[in-house]
């Protein structure tokens, strides 16, 4: 298996940007597997953010897509941890 | 055919143009959605996720089209910073006969009410209060399944 980095957008929406203290980051992403290794490291050892993005009524929408699966796609572009939405 | 746009819109020029030419459509449904004021609410402020919202608003008309073949929408949704009194969504439905298109008028606001991807703030007097949908617009939506 090659290993890469790539360079993604991290988007947190709604109230979450407060949490994370912005509501944009680009970061330098290692592969990885599953959801909660992304959320240990874009939470970078703030544990309150970890905690929170962890919470099962965040979703976590890769690439514009929502994720169901426990494992991340492949050619990671884009993430945006989206809060429960306030509706239209 | 659906907008999102921080543009301000003027419903009833909306309301004609959606129906400018046709004529096998006998009956038009809109609904247009206005920020309400009251109490300490000087401004609504929505963010929305370029490119997703879209297209799970594209997914409520998709849905909408399908239970009733035949019928035509346009769906305008804003984002950005609104006043009370301004319109802030407005659907449009025909269709040949009345029932469809009230119906599924019902339907794509019941919808767009709780599954458009907008998070909403209201701008009190000094103080910012996130907003989610309230339990009977929920119970609105379980009305269609």
């Amino acid at each position: 298996m090659v290993h890469t980095i790539a360079m993604v957008k991290i988007l947190f929406l709604g109230w979450l940007k407060e949490k994370a203290g912005g509501a944009e980051r680009q970061v330098d992403l290692p592969d990885m597997a599953t959801p909660e290794e992304l959320i240990a490291f874009v939470a970078q050892g703030d544990t309150a953010l970890a905690d929170q993005l962890a919470e099962p009524s965040i979703r976590i929408i890769i690439n514009k897509s929502i994720l169901v699966d426990k494992i991340l796609p492949d050619g990671i572009e884009e993430v945006a941890f989206m809060p429960p939405l306030s509706g239209g | 055919m659906i907008a999102v746009q921080s543009k301000i819109f003027d419903p009833g020029a909306e309301l004609n143009l959606f129906m400018k030419g046709r004529t096998d459509k006998g009956a038009v449904v809109s609904f247009t959605g206005h920020v309400r004021g009251g109490g300490d609410v000087t401004a609504l402020e929505l963010e929305h996720y370029p490119g997703y919202t879209e297209a799970e608003i594209e997914k409520i008309e998709a849905s909408a089209l399908l239970k009733w073949p035949g019928i035509e929408s346009r769906i305008i949704h804003r984002f950005g910073k609104l006043h009370p009194g301004e319109p802030i969504v407005f659907v449009a439905v025909c269709a040949a006969h009345r029932k469809d298109a009230f119906e599924a008028a019902s339907f794509l606001m019941d919808y767009l009410k709780t599954g458009a991807p907008f998070w909403k703030k209201e701008i009190r007097a000094g103080q910012e209060v996130w907003i989610e949908p309230k339990a009977t617009d929920y119970a609105a939506r379980r009305g269609w399944d």
